[in-house]
């Protein structure tokens, strides 16, 4: 996740005047995802009442369709892009939220289940990336921006190492442009993969929070599949976000050492300010949840407000793909990032049956 | 490049910024209690 930050000014002028600011994005997120729900009710309806077998595509793939047909077909104007760069607020607000609908206790098994797996994933994308990425003649400050994105967090990742590592701009818009170039692809292939392969909710979620870089990409794939598929997702994506201040840190040592990267002081605190704090929020929910802090009703209407944040959150993912950008970036980095990414799908893929057939998950 | 983000840096003071990260805690935090305390509202899917 980004580190970047929301002004809160105490002059209520320029408060209210950003919050006014942010409406029309925000009506525009939300009739888009509107719409794509109401495309999946619209088709489902018209199945049954023509009783005929129709396929259930979730409104995650709508909303995301509209959203990449806006952006870029029409463009979107001004007046909206604050509101819609929310977006990535929304995903966090609707993991938060999703926290109630875990037991501490299963988020500390499958959390194990998943940091093992993480661990492994880790180690696999790093070295990876790292040799295919020599191999093409890479520069090597590009090569560790595209381990970092692959190996965790995607695109919040790249942008929370960009400063640590000293990266070129020109580096960091190649290596988020083939983050979320591979996002894209993976909303459509992930769960095409995952019904051939005949995955349960849990391994298909597992292997999607693992193998998908960018948290909004992740989720979306999990949900297009299943809702019980998004909720694991999201849990194997949140354990990998954890790790975002390890990683980083590493590569910032690593750059130092050659003169060429941040100085580190203090670890701890350079720790704490990549750790992504949304997942305490997580936690704190979902140690509520376990409590008993809430009825089943309460829980209903908290992971009813978290599915309409993820809307949002969809609707902001088309509407943020600019298809020519990612065009644009030329193909060694693309190829390297494509080839990449293919061999930790597959590798995840094997580690996820594999955790499933042992009773793991 | 498609925003990355929801939001920019500001010159805001440091001690009153608020990072995306702890709003959507907080916020979760406060529909949690509404939740808790009987005044959220049914919320429909």
């Amino acid at each position: 996740m980004s580190d970047a930050t929301l002004g809160i000014s105490g002059r209520d002028d320029t408060l209210l005047a950003r919050g006014l600011a942010l409406l029309p994005g925000l009506a525009l997120l939300g009739a888009i995802g509107y719409a794509g729900k109401l495309t999946e009710g619209a088709i489902t309806a018209w199945g049954k009442a023509h009783a005929t077998p129709v396929p259930n595509i979730e409104y995650v793939l709508w909303a995301i369709l509209y959203g990449l047909v806006i952006a870029n077909v029409f463009g979107v104007p001004r007046v909206f892009r604050a509101g819609v760069a929310t977006y990535e607020f929304w995903l966090k607000l609707g993991i938060v939220l999703l926290g109630v609908r875990f037991l501490l206790g299963d988020v500390l098994r499958l959390g194990g289940t998943s940091l093992l797996l993480v661990a492994a994933e880790l180690a696999a994308s790093i070295l990876i990336m790292t040799w295919l990425g020599n191999r093409f003649g890479l520069r090597p400050k590009l090569v560790s921006l595209l381990a970092i994105g692959s190996s965790i967090c995607g695109v919040s990742a790249i942008i929370a190492a960009r400063g640590a590592i000293r990266a070129r701009d020109e580096d960091v818009a190649l290596a988020i442009g083939a983050i979320l170039l591979l996002g894209a692809a993976s909303l459509l292939l992930f769960p095409v993969i995952g019904h051939l392969a005949g995955m349960g909710d849990h391994a298909y979620g597992l292997w999607v929070g693992l193998a998908v870089d960018n948290t909004a990409e992740a989720t979306a794939a999990g949900a297009m599949f299943s809702d019980e598929a998004a909720r694991y997702a999201v849990l194997a994506k949140t354990t990998r976000n954890a790790t975002i201040g390890f990683v980083v840190l590493g590569y910032a040592l690593y750059w130092a050492a050659r003169g060429e990267g941040e100085r580190i002081g203090n670890k701890a605190a350079f720790l704490w300010a990549k750790f992504p704090k949304f997942v305490l929020g997580f936690l704190l929910l979902s140690l509520l949840a376990t409590l008993g802090a809430f009825s089943k009703a309460q829980i209903g209407d908290l992971a009813a407000l978290s599915r309409w944040a993820f809307l949002l959150t969809f609707a902001g993912v088309g509407l943020s793909t600019d298809l020519r950008a990612l065009k644009a970036q030329g193909w060694r980095p693309v190829t390297v990032a494509v080839s990449g990414m293919a061999a930790i799908a597959v590798l995840t893929f094997a580690a996820v049956v594999a955790v499933e057939r042992l009773g793991l998950l | 490049m498609p925003a990355t983000t929801n939001a920019r840096p500001s010159d805001a003071p440091a001690a009153i910024r608020l990072s995306p990260d702890w709003l959507a805690t907080l916020l979760a935090g406060v529909l949690a209690a509404l939740a808790w305390g009987g005044l959220l509202p049914h919320v429909g899917w």
